[in-house]
């Protein structure tokens, strides 16, 4: 074996011009699906995590039916000494009960439909930092029976601070809901829709106008560690077993943005796949070309008693050389540059990082730093090698000495 | 005379080249003994390689049998075949055939690596070998960096390595000038003398001829 990898790794310096393009090749594609790769991962993890911290939590408690039919008669009831019981496990950092219901606004002669959020002033500012999307106005108190509206809201419905609009809608078990509600601030949404069909209130006045004391929509639960959700969901299930509520884990929350960016890596995975082509397509022409010129020379070693088969792993092991200096290569002009982004995020700028920073979340991209984005690439380029030695396995499996020789 | 090391019966080899029939080699019967320093000589296409080759296990028979020390060369199959090659024939090609990325002395190894002798016999052997043809001082060195009589030296130094029943070389003196032709020669006879080994020659060359005890001549795939 140690004369196999001897020749191996001197006949790759016979042609150093080819050695050095098809290292070239191996180094760039792996260096570029590890970049960009934990770029991908870093600004899909991100997302994720600061949906679950700034929007849904690692889980939220409903009431079953209210997953399938969004009505106020499927809304939860939990009294406020059973939030408190729990917000005092120790492995939930914060939660967050919330009303999500319709009503008609109307001011004047204008009428719109909105849609109005209950929160909790103090819990939810924690969670969305609703307070840092007002432009106009102040953020609601405790138990505030004003209303936060859109900009886009407040344009069309020509309203202002200290301006009351009417809601009325549907209440519990078939109740007329109707209130006053005198607009307290006026907040920006990066979303135009959003900022014309949203408006929030505090949840003990949404209680009211729905007539519903301790009904919420649903609670959202962030935990100290996400390890810990399906130990906390069975705790929250045994103490609550009289209640019959539902525990529905951020993925099944999230499942549109999930399945849309599975949709993404699948995008990246094809500019991956693209890459690995031409690289792979590279390592053929190299390995076409090392056993078409080389032809004699094995039925030379072949005649002095070299089996076929220490022929193929020799020719296999000049590629796995040529992949473990180009991966070795790219793992280590990668690396620093991963870390550096991972440690020092890229920053946003524009409409995207004023919208991000609106709903709280820091404009940033952060690669992500996981061991797995290198095994991949070894994984996939030891793959594209053993691929390509199929040609010099058929090539050497027809060898014919005798034509060789006299050649 | 001594004891036969290689033993043709009746042997024929046909080529097929489109709808045509080549009889390269036609009912050839020989013996060939322990220390026989031989040349088959003959015409260009008269079937001296294509008998080396039959001889050497590179080439299959169409019909007849080829035994060596008592193995039918037909009876084997094409792995037996490769290490019947190693551990019994040397070749000595033409154009040399050293392989380039192996210095002298790794290429005169190169048959006991496959043989899995320990490199520090190898090396001393090779070493050895590699001063009985004059070639101490350049064991280092490439064949890109010897002259076609070094490396032809270093051939044949290559074909005694592995200790072989025989040597087959094909046209070893071709390429090379008539000083070092003279040079290969005195030093293929001496081993013959010295250490009993067994030469089988292709060749044109009269010098060859002349060094021969021994002189097979083909014609049209006939010996005569």
């Amino acid at each position: 074996m140690r004369l196999i990898i001897k020749m191996a790794w001197r006949n790759l310096w016979r042609n150093k011009k080819r050695t050095f393009i098809a290292l070239s090749s191996v180094f760039f594609a792996a260096f570029l699906c590890m970049v960009f790769g934990s770029f991908m991962e870093g600004a899909t993890d991100y997302m994720i995590d600061t949906t679950i911290e700034r929007q849904i939590g690692h889980f939220q408690v409903m009431n079953p039916e209210y997953k399938d039919d969004k009505i106020v008669d499927n809304f939860l009831i939990i009294s406020q000494k059973q939030l408190n019981s729990w917000e005092s496990n120790p492995k939930i950092s914060r939660l967050n009960p919330r009303i999500e219901t319709f009503a008609m606004a109307w001011n004047g002669n204008k009428t719109r439909p909105i849609g109005l959020i209950g929160v909790d002033p103090r819990r939810e500012n924690l969670f969305s930092k609703l307070e840092k999307r007002i432009r106009l106005g102040h953020y609601l108190s405790q138990k505030d029976n004003g209303i936060i509206i859109g900009k886009h809201f407040s344009q069309s419905m020509n309203l202002n601070i200290g301006d009351t609009l009417t809601l009325i809608g549907q209440g519990y078990h078939g109740a007329t809901a109707s209130g006053l509600f005198p607009i307290r601030a006026i907040m920006n949404s990066y979303d135009a829709q959003t900022d014309a069909s949203i408006a929030y209130t505090s949840i003990s006045t949404a209680r009211d106008f729905i007539d519903l004391p301790d009904g919420a929509s649903y609670i959202s639960v962030l935990l100290k560690d996400e390890k810990n959700i399906n130990e906390v969901i069975n705790e929250l299930r045994q103490d609550n077993k009289g209640n019959n509520y539902r525990f529905e884990p951020w993925e099944e929350l999230i499942k549109n943005t999930m399945a849309g960016i599975a949709s993404d890596k699948k995008t990246f995975a094809l500019f991956f796949y693209i890459l690995y082509i031409v690289v792979g397509f590279g390592l053929f022409g190299t390995v076409v070309m090392m056993t078409n010129e080389r032809e004699k020379e094995f039925s030379v070693m072949s005649s002095l008693g070299m089996k076929k088969k220490s022929l193929i792993i020799g020719l296999f092991f000049e590629l796995l050389i040529i992949n473990i200096i180009g991966l070795i290569l790219s793992i280590i002009i990668a690396t620093p540059i991963i870390t550096y982004f991972h440690s020092n995020p890229v920053h946003l700028t524009g409409q995207m990082a004023r919208a991000m920073d609106e709903y709280g979340i820091e404009p940033i991209f952060p690669f992500a730093l996981e061991i797995k984005l290198f095994f991949n690439q070894i994984i996939a380029i030891t793959l594209m090698s053993i691929f390509t030695i199929i040609y010099p396995i058929g090539k050497l499996s027809r060898l014919s000495i005798i034509d060789t020789l006299r050649k | 005379m001594g004891n036969s090391v290689i033993k043709i019966n009746n042997l024929s080899k046909i080529y097929k080249e489109g709808v045509n029939e080549v009889h390269a080699l036609e009912n050839i019967d020989l013996t060939i003994n322990q220390g026989e320093f031989t040349a088959i000589v003959g015409p260009s296409g008269s079937g001296k390689t294509t008998l080396l080759n039959m001889i050497g296990g590179l080439d299959t028979p169409s019909s007849g049998n080829i035994i060596v020390n008592q193995t039918n060369l037909s009876s084997l199959s094409y792995n037996e075949l490769i290490n019947f090659r190693r551990d019994n024939v040397g070749f000595v090609f033409q154009a040399y055939n050293l392989i380039p990325v192996l210095t002298a002395l790794e290429n005169v190894s190169f048959i006991m690596d496959l043989q899995n002798i320990p490199s520090k016999i190898s090396r001393k052997r090779a070493i050895e070998l590699l001063e009985s043809v004059g070639l101490g001082d350049r064991i280092n060195s490439r064949p890109s960096k010897l002259s076609g009589g070094q490396q032809q030296r270093v051939a044949v130094a290559r074909a005694l390595a592995s200790k072989p029943k025989f040597i087959l070389a094909d046209e070893p003196t071709a390429n090379l000038d008539s000083k070092s032709a003279e040079n290969l020669l005195d030093i293929m006879e001496q081993l013959n003398r010295k250490e009993n080994i067994t030469f089988i020659f292709s060749t044109h060359d009269q010098r060859v001829m002349n060094k021969a005890r021994r002189i097979i001549k083909l014609e049209d795939g006939r010996v005569v």
